[in-house]
């Protein structure tokens, strides 16, 4: 018989107490040690998606203050843009105002200068040409051309009747002061009793005259009493020139001043 | 040369034996708790494990696979008992390679042991899962008249895992003294091997097939609970 029942039955309680010693000395450990081992690799898991999570959280922040950072740079950086150019323009604008002005203010002086010039041009001519006139008057003055100027004071004596005739009546009527005849030359006695006589003439009156000479007169006959006075000299003629000539000359340095502040 | 080491007595009192089957397995079963008990005292939850917890490790959790592939339940309850059947049986037959040892697993009355603990486990499972009345009809159907069958396929497997186990084993003890006594020199280690491979296999097929048993008697709803069992076993024999 290959069957003991008593080892059988020792068998299975063998096998009963071995399977008893293995749960408590091999599952029961193994599980509960993998049961850990599981559980913390499952809290790492959670962790790490935990900080994955939070990792990404902070990036989102990171990245957000980023995109405001970048927006805000922009906007400062079109701020500072705009505040430059306006500076520029603003610059721009007061140099070429100030540009503008010293322009402005260069043709004013040139035209200043040049009106100086040319006045100064102008009357340098007007003297020049009045001392020509002068010397070349005072070079052809002579005898000839005394009797010529007499005549024609002469006759200027005759026109003149009205006004000039009672202002030199009162002092002529009292004879106390004699009426003076200036001239360029001495004049000759024929010549100073055609002029008494035309001057009593004039006045219808007898007076005395006093002749003298003046040298200002270049050539020509003046005649003075109380202040007043009837003549015919080139001086006359030489003053108004020059007097027309100084308006001319006005005129064109007006011309030449406002010129340039039309452009 | 015996047969089993039941023949090997080194005590008797009466009817009590204390024959080396007995002494052995309780070599074994020290052997393995022994073992155990070293390894797990010092466990490690964390990631670095000594190379024993890893080897241990890895067998419960093939086990608890292999369990749950086959039940298609929780492999808690059933762990301990099936477990404990591969590895004792693993373990008494790879001990063969030990010069003089006697392994239990060539004892018929250690294979009707463990055959007898299967056959009783698993009405106690099925009773455990499904209550008596729910464990208990099925073996009335498909019908009343299947009764008898049901409980001579229930008996027959059990004779069945005990021989099988027993000449498994057995045969390769003799085979291997058998050799030895015809060609002493270099073969003997080749059968030696595939004894080892043998071991191994029965092993498995122990605890695969009380496995299946036991999943046949707590799986809820049943189609053809008496045959599909037997099937699978028929196939696992041929194989």
């Amino acid at each position: 018989m290959l069957i003991d029942w008593f080892t059988v039955a020792a068998q299975i309680l063998n096998f009963l107490i071995l399977v008893a010693l293995l749960k408590k000395f091999l599952y029961a450990p193994i599980m509960r040690a993998m049961d850990e081992r599981e559980a913390k690799i499952a809290e790492r898991l959670a962790d790490a998606r935990r900080e994955k999570q939070e990792a990404e959280r902070e990036a989102e922040v990171f990245r957000r203050k980023n995109r405001e950072f970048d927006a805000r740079r922009e906007q400062m950086m079109q701020q500072s843009k705009a505040e430059a150019e306006a500076h520029r323009k603003e610059l721009l604008h007061r140099v070429r105002s100030e540009i503008e002005q010293k322009k402005r203010d260069w043709r004013e002086a040139v035209a200043r200068e040049q009106e100086a010039f040319l006045r100064d041009l102008r009357s340098r001519a007007g003297e020049n040409i009045l001392a020509i006139s002068r010397q070349a008057l005072k070079d052809l003055a002579d005898q000839r051309m005394e009797r010529q100027v007499v005549q024609v004071f002469l006759r200027r004596l005759e026109d003149a009747d009205s006004a000039p005739m009672k202002d030199f009546d009162d002092p002529g009527g009292d004879k106390q002061e004699p009426m003076t005849v200036f001239s360029a030359f001495e004049l000759p006695g024929d010549l100073r009793e055609r002029i008494i006589a035309g001057v009593q003439h004039w006045l219808g009156a007898s007076v005395a005259l006093d002749f003298q000479v003046s040298r200002d007169l270049i050539s020509g006959i003046e005649l003075r009493a109380n202040g007043r006075k009837v003549a015919w000299h080139l001086k006359d003629y030489l003053d108004s020139l020059e007097e027309s000539m100084r308006s001319a000359m006005d005129e064109v340095a007006d011309f030449t001043y406002r010129t340039p502040a039309r452009e | 040369m015996h047969i089993t080491p039941d023949q090997i007595v080194f005590w008797q009192w009466h009817w009590a034996s204390l024959n080396a089957t007995i002494v052995v397995t309780w070599v074994v079963m020290i052997a393995m708790a022994f073992g155990a008990w070293l390894v797990t005292r010092e466990l490690s939850s964390g990631m670095k494990l000594s190379r024993f917890q890893n080897l241990l490790e890895v067998i419960v959790v093939h086990a608890r696979e292999q369990i749950r592939d086959v039940t298609r339940q929780d492999p808690g309850p059933y762990l301990p008992f099936i477990g404990t059947l591969f590895l004792f049986i693993a373990v008494a037959n790879i001990l063969t390679i030990v010069p003089g040892y006697q392994a239990p697993t060539g004892s018929l009355s250690t294979t009707a042991g463990l055959a007898l603990c299967v056959f009783l486990a698993v009405p106690a499972y099925g009773i455990r899962k499904r209550g008596a009345a729910g464990y208990f009809k099925q073996y009335l159907k498909p019908s009343v008249f299947m009764l008898p069958f049901n409980v001579l396929g229930e008996l027959s497997r059990t004779l069945a895992l005990a021989v099988r186990l027993f000449g498994n084993v057995m045969s390769g003890t003799m085979i291997a003294a058998i050799l030895l006594a015809i060609a002493p020199l270099i073969f003997p280690i080749v059968m030696q091997v595939l004894g080892l491979l043998t071991g191994l296999i029965q092993a498995y097929i122990f605890a695969i097939l009380a496995t299946v048993y036991i999943a046949a008697a707590t799986k809820v709803q049943q189609k053809r609970e008496g045959s599909e069992p037997d099937q699978q076993k028929g196939e696992i024999s041929n194989g």
